[in-house]
């Protein structure tokens, strides 16, 4: 379990993330939602401890997030970036590959490279493997990294509950991968880990997400399963965007309808 | 692109091919220049050193002029061409920018300043002439500029290239105008050794030298392989690097004192040599790949071929004279650089 405790985190006068807090329990997947420059990022950031809050706390499963080693987080918590410029010539492969870092000793051995193998056929990759980073299309790369991010906390560790963040990871991805990629979200949280997405597609996030989290101006406006908080009302005050929600033919979910 | 990973996948053939020619390489510097050695007496006198077996009769002359002059001169060469060009290939990775060079960013006049200083100052201050002053005044000057370039150049987590270079330039500018002030204030003897540290040349090298240099370098050479790993996962960004579990801060501040301490005892010894640092990771990524782990290991044997070479056409293309081997390296180098910028330019479009 992820807990954040009334965090907060402010550059000079503006106060960017204002005393939120949040609960992520294993097997979950939180959606972050919010208008540009609502604080996501900055959340985000706190939660899988890249920044620091200036107030508040985070915890990891009780432990303080502040105290962990950051070489023992890395093996339980991966992030996946919203997009990463390489200045070298890597291949596919080897930026994949980066992800088992934390886990070695040495170089990498034969499970190593299979389970990297295996990461790259989830997210459709394998066939990329061979090509240079600078060759690849945005979509190709956000892929790869995303192979990266999987064959970081692949497995369960003795360490603690695996913890998966995804910064807009559908953003470059065409419609197919996009739920391809949130499919891997929820297996990984099926699997035990936690995990928190931000997302900019309400129904996405209404499709793929246990539940949701709604900001503004840093203030946390709503939080909890999507059918249940997801109206026009809130759409339209926190996005300022006119909208029809209704039952999901299919499963019963939100479906939003931009008017 | 299949070129490049077939090349990923010999990779020992590559350190096996760098070996062979650094070897032969360092053979031919040794027989050739102003005294022709024939290569069967290099390797006839190197058995004998070793009690190995004993061919040949080595003339007394020849003997040494090899042992005396050229073989701590070759081996100074290769010392000194596999700092560069492993701390050329560190400096990239950390700036995670191909365009970082000892020279190029400031790195190697910092420490011509430091040891300008005290080739000027040294008669004011007693005991300062002495042997160790000279590399902690370079590593000093080395140090500063490292450590400032990086944090001009480096807001929130990234380095931008275009800050990197123009502060390398205005760096430059600073040292030569220190430089040059000397240089107007200097005397004759003064100004003949600071000719020298402007030009770069391993007309020092002697046993001596090279015992007084090879800790440094060899401090620099066994510790860079350390940070491999972490420079590779530098390069996603400094924020994945931490993801990933390496902490960016101390691997800066560790890379940066190695880097100082082998360009400073480099340029303390040789003065400013160009293009090495520069030139030499580039053509190993051509070859093998961007990976840290083989990348220090291949350039710095790269690096001392090139070196050597360098040092020897130096020394035999103005015979009885000898030309400063920054010359050469930057005659090479520099049109190999723009070539760089060309191929970069084409990738771009």
């Amino acid at each position: 379990m992820i807990r954040a405790k009334e965090i907060s985190f402010g550059v000079r006068e503006k106060t960017l993330v204002d005393r939120v807090s949040l609960e992520i329990p294993e097997g979950e997947v939180l959606a972050i939602l919010g208008p540009n420059g609502a604080g996501k990022s900055t959340l985000f950031k706190m939660l899988c401890g890249q920044i620091s809050p200036h107030a508040g706390q985070i915890s990891y499963g009780g432990e303080p997030l502040e105290s962990m080693d950051i070489g023992k987080l890395a093996r339980r918590r991966a992030v996946l970036p919203q997009s990463s410029q390489i200045p070298f010539d890597f291949t596919a492969f080897e930026i994949a590959l980066l992800g088992r870092s934390p886990h070695l000793r040495g170089s990498e051995s034969r499970r190593d490279l299979a389970l990297v193998k295996a990461a790259m056929a989830l997210t459709e990759t394998e066939s990329l493997a061979d090509q240079l980073a600078a060759t690849l299309s945005g979509g190709e790369l956000q892929r790869v990294h995303l192979a990266r991010v999987l064959a970081q906390v692949w497995e369960p560790v003795e360490e603690g509950v695996r913890v998966l963040f995804m910064d807009e990871p559908t953003s470059n991805l065409d419609l197919s991968h996009q739920h391809g990629t949130l499919r891997l979200a929820r297996r990984w949280a099926k699997e035990g880990a936690a995990v928190a997405i931000i997302l900019h597609d309400l129904n996405l996030a209404a499709l793929y997400a246990d539940r949701l989290l709604i900001l503004k101006g840093g203030k946390l406006i709503a939080s909890g399963k999507p059918r249940e908080i997801l109206t026009a009302k809130l759409i339209q005050d926190t996005f300022n965007l006119k909208t029809l929600v209704r039952d999901h033919p299919e499963n019963g979910g939100a479906l939003v309808i931009a008017l | 692109m299949n070129h490049d990973l077939l090349s990923r996948r010999h990779r020992p053939t590559f350190f096996v091919v760098l070996t062979t020619c650094l070897v032969l390489a360092m053979a031919w510097a040794a027989s050739t220049g102003a005294v022709g050695i024939p290569f069967k007496d290099v390797l006839g006198l190197f058995l004998a050193k070793f009690n190995l077996f004993n061919p040949v009769d080595v003339s007394g002359q020849h003997e040494s002029v090899l042992w005396n002059l050229r073989i701590p001169r070759v081996l100074f060469a290769a010392l000194i061409g596999a700092v560069l060009a492993v701390s050329g290939g560190i400096l990239q990775g950390l700036f995670r920018n191909p365009l970082a060079d000892p020279a190029l960013i400031g790195v190697s006049s910092g420490a011509a300043v430091g040891a300008v200083a005290v080739i000027m100052m040294g008669h004011l201050i007693p005991g300062i002439g002495s042997g160790w002053a000279l590399p902690l005044a370079a590593f000093m000057g080395a140090f500063l500029t490292t450590w400032s370039v990086h944090r001009l150049a480096t807001v929130d987590g990234s380095t931008s290239s275009a800050t990197l270079l123009l502060g390398g330039i205005a760096i430059n500018a600073l040292a030569g105008a220190v430089v040059g002030y000397c240089s107007f204030a200097a005397s004759d003897a003064q100004l003949r050794s600071l000719t020298f540290w402007l030009l770069g040349s391993l007309g020092t090298a002697s046993w001596g030298t090279l015992a007084a240099c090879a800790p440094f370098c060899i401090l620099t050479l066994t510790l860079a392989p350390r940070f491999a790993r972490a420079l590779n996962a530098l390069s996603l960004g400094e924020a994945e690097a931490r993801h990933l579990g390496f902490q960016p801060d101390r691997v800066k501040k560790g890379l940066v004192f190695l880097v100082a301490i082998g360009v400073g005892a480099c340029v303390a010894h040789t003065g400013m040599i160009g293009f090495i640092g520069l030139v030499t990771p580039h053509l190993v990524r051509l070859v093998i790949g961007p990976d840290h782990r083989w990348l220090f290991s291949a350039s710095a044997l790269f690096g001392a071929i090139l070196m050597v070479v360098s040092d020897a056409v130096a020394r035999i293309i103005v015979i009885p004279a000898e030309l400063p081997v920054g010359i050469v390296t930057a005659a090479g180098g520099a049109p190999f650089f723009l070539w760089l910028l060309w191929q970069q330019r084409r990738r771009m479009l």
